[in-house]
């Protein structure tokens, strides 16, 4: 048996899954190579330390928790996820920079049932306005549907650098609603 | 990378793969004894129960199993919250999928498949999400690029200086080794059973665990945790 045929076992070998006459093989060569038998020494070693790690508590009240979740376990996608987070985020920041930049724009409406972003900042999005296809992220207006909403929002996270290129250049107070809507956000979806 | 989170709960995974238990129960090798016979499965009872609509028998289900999922979670997401999410996410996922146990393999081994699942997708997500918001703040750093690095590795493991080295040593396995590693070395399942939590064949889990360990003892040679000379027989 080679160096390497030896090598290539020690793991069948250290899980006593080889057969006699391997093993038997395996135990000559190591009789006489100091080297493979120091390499299976050491990963002897590694696979003390392993099952030595110590056995998490689970936290307590786990079960509870999952339980509490489980009657309506919501779809994936709305659960704790970041993702909803940094979206309905993102969506803030539309409805934040549409405000301000088209203050002529239509605030009140009582129709669909407003997304968090369009709550946390007090506004209802119209009903069934939809955005240019094509504008972009900075040039949005502010008469979006949930569903124009949620194109947005795509589209920001498609390209976040737009976003983060265009934050130095915002008014404090505008920066600060953003990051209160932001905590809002979060504190509804977690 | 194509799957949705919900559709990648239980589909196939890149890494776990699609052949799953049809594979496993090909698999010639029979150097391994059969031991994970679905009859000998002691979870079948409270399974049954909880399909007949029994929500006891679920949350049986899930204390006798949470300490198993979040160790194998801690281990695999080297991040003790994040475990605990995972371990929540992983659970749901259970309930939602749970009628597609058909009880071939074991429910334990169901279960690993969905926690592996749940751990793969936290990766990919957390690495795509935590990386937009960086950039949404204005700071991106390289120092955010590895989404597996877990914020605060010391919370790991609440052990000695020694277990963290090899957490981290584990952490520094493409998820293709650690997670046949850990169910091995650290969950106790035989190559059988890894096989089929993974969906693939025994001979490439053989083969991963032992690359995989044979990289540990490496980064624990280079890390100074095993003497790279002493050790030997």
């Amino acid at each position: 048996m080679t160096h390497r045929d030896v090598r290539d076992r020690l793991g069948a070998y250290l899980d006593g899954d080889l057969t006699a006459s391997a093993r038997t093989a395996v135990d000559a060569h190591l009789e006489g190579c100091g080297e493979c038998a120091t390499l299976l020494g050491e990963l002897r070693a590694t696979l003390e330390h392993l099952r030595a790690l110590p056995d998490p508590e689970p936290p307590i009240g786990l079960a509870t928790r999952v339980m509490a979740r489980v009657p309506e376990a919501p779809p994936l996608r709305a659960s704790r996820w970041l993702p909803v987070g940094v979206a309905a985020a993102a969506a803030a920041l539309l409805l934040v920079q549409a405000a301000s930049r088209d203050s002529s724009a239509p605030v009140a409406g009582n129709d669909p049932p407003a997304a968090p972003a369009t709550r946390a900042f007090g506004l209802d999005a119209p009903d069934g306005a939809r955005p240019t296809p094509g504008s972009e992220p900075g040039r949005t207006r502010s008469s979006l549907g949930p569903q124009a909403i949620e194109r947005e929002v795509e589209r920001a996270l498609s390209s976040p650098s737009a976003f983060a290129a265009d934050w130095g250049a915002r008014p404090a107070d505008e920066r600060e609603r953003w990051l209160t809507a932001v905590v809002e956000i979060g504190r509804a979806h977690v | 990378m194509s799957g949705t989170l919900a559709g990648s709960v239980l589909a196939p995974h890149p890494l776990v793969g699609a052949r799953g238990r049809e594979a496993a129960a090909r698999a010639k090798d029979h150097e391994t004894a059969p031991e994970t016979a679905p009859e000998a499965d002691p979870d079948a009872e409270l399974v049954a129960r909880w399909r007949a609509g029994d929500a006891r028998a679920f949350e049986e289900l899930v204390k006798r199993h949470e300490r198993r999922v979040f160790r194998f979670l801690v281990r695999m997401l080297g991040d003790v919250r994040d475990a605990e999410d995972v371990t929540q996410d992983a659970f749901l996922n259970l309930h939602r999928h749970g009628h597609r146990f058909r009880g071939e393999a074991r429910f334990s081994t169901f279960l690993y498949r969905i926690a592996a699942n749940a751990a793969l997708n936290r990766r990919r997500t957390l690495g795509r999400y935590r990386r937009r918001i960086e950039e949404l703040l204005g700071r991106h750093e390289s120092g955010m690029d590895d989404p597996v690095a877990p914020r605060d590795p010391e919370s790991a493991v609440a052990g000695s200086e020694i277990d963290r080295q090899v957490q981290r040593a584990l952490l520094s396995l493409p998820e293709s080794l650690r997670l046949p590693v850990v169910l091995c070395d650290i969950e106790g399942l035989g190559y059988r059973e890894i096989a089929q939590t993974l969906g693939l064949r025994e001979g490439t889990v053989k083969s991963r665990i032992h690359r995989g360990r044979l990289a540990l003892r490496d980064r624990l040679v280079a890390l100074g945790t095993l003497g790279g000379s002493g050790g030997g027989a």
